[in-house]
């Protein structure tokens, strides 16, 4: 065995079985530390009925919010078939009820069919076609497809028209139009 | 291992106090000392001993029954003192060997050599913190250098020299003593 082994096993033979006792409140110090506090456990729980409740009030919301994002949506379409299905059902009604469907931008030009198919059915009563010209004259106005037609919806007929004025300027407002920055090194 | 120390080992894996507070009572005395011996002051030992028994606790799943416990613990008392140093490390002044007054040591008077434990811890308190650590960890606690050079962040190198070093330095200061003590016996 060299030297340096023997010192060595020298040395340890003398710090083998080495006990110092250590003082009494390192182990109370160390155990209070281990336990688990009852504020830790009253915090623990407290934080948990939280979270619970967070959660559920965090569900409700986002189900109030998907509800009220998803109403503005389908009541427009409904709207909107409904209008629809009123023009069109008017516009049937009258179609087969006087054989003319025009609107008012097209009035000038209908008046001359609604005349001819009225006179087609006057001549079967055993009409001039002048007498049948002068009374549609004097009536057409006042004709109960024309009033019909009046009643019919306007708005969507007239929202195209309304567009270009409603993207105008407002005259308490101030637009601000893009602009471009150029960037000189 | 015993089986008495088998079941309070479960026991402190089910987290029983009254069995933690029984393998606490068997070896914190021996932790107790290993903890000393690795650092300066008496403060340091409780906090470093403190430290690692919530270490032993918090990681006892992963003790394996086959090896020894004692040892397993005596590991964790070093590596928790080997962290402290090292968090420390920074306060502590840099002494190299060759700073120290060593006398070398007459390896064949050495081998006749008579000196106490006391005496020896003190020569191995002369030691530079860093010879000290490298010098415990290989002869007392049985470290390889491969480890020593982990834990410490030092070279392999480092770590044999520095140990061989520390030896010759030890055998000369303990010469010495035992030279003076004779000197004064007659």
């Amino acid at each position: 065995m060299s030297n340096e082994q023997q010192f060595d096993d020298r040395v340890k033979r003398m710090f083998q079985g080495e006990s110092v006792a250590p003082p009494a409140h390192v182990e109370e110090r160390l155990f209070a530390q281990l336990a688990p506090s009852p504020w830790a456990k009253r915090l623990g729980l407290t934080g948990g009925v939280l979270l619970i409740c967070a959660a559920g009030l965090w569900n409700a919301l986002d189900e109030s919010s998907a509800t009220m994002e998803a109403a503005p949506l389908a009541p427009p379409t409904e709207s909107l078939s409904i209008e629809t299905a009123t023009i069109s059902k008017e516009v049937t009604d009258l179609a087969s009820a006087n054989g003319t469907v025009e609107f008012h931008s097209e009035m000038s030009s209908s008046s001359d069919r609604s005349v001819q198919s009225s006179s087609a059915g006057a001549s079967s009563n055993g009409l001039t076609k002048e007498e049948v010209l002068s009374k549609e004259s004097s009536t057409q106005i006042e004709s109960p497809s024309l009033q019909s037609l009046d009643r019919v919806p306007a708005s969507p007929i007239d929202l195209d028209c309304a567009l270009p004025s409603d993207l105008q300027q407002a005259p308490e407002e101030q637009w601000v139009l893009p602009a471009v920055v150029k960037v000189k090194n | 291992m015993e089986n008495e120390l088998i079941e309070l080992i479960d026991a402190c894996k089910r987290g029983e106090q009254v069995a933690q507070r029984t393998v606490y009572a068997r070896f914190s005395s021996m932790l107790f000392a290993v903890a000393l011996r690795y650092t300066n002051t008496r403060q340091d030992a409780e906090d470093v001993v403190q430290e690692a028994w919530i270490k032993v606790f918090r990681h006892l799943k992963s003790f394996s029954e086959n090896n020894s416990f004692e040892g397993w613990l005596r590991r964790i008392v070093v590596n928790t003192a080997i962290t402290h140093y090292r968090r420390n490390l920074k306060h502590v002044h840099h002494v190299d060997m060759d700073d120290v007054h060593a006398t070398p040591g007459d390896l064949e008077a050495f081998k006749d050599l008579e000196f106490t434990k006391g005496e020896l811890e003190h020569a191995i308190g002369q030691l530079p913190p860093g010879y000290g650590m490298v010098f415990k960890l290989y002869v007392i606690d049985g470290f390889k250098h491969k480890e020593i050079a982990e834990q410490l962040g030092i070279d392999l190198n480092t770590s044999k020299s520095q140990l061989s070093r520390a030896r010759r330095f030890l055998q000369g200061v303990l010469a010495d003593m035992s030279k003076r003590a004779k000197e004064i016996e007659s």
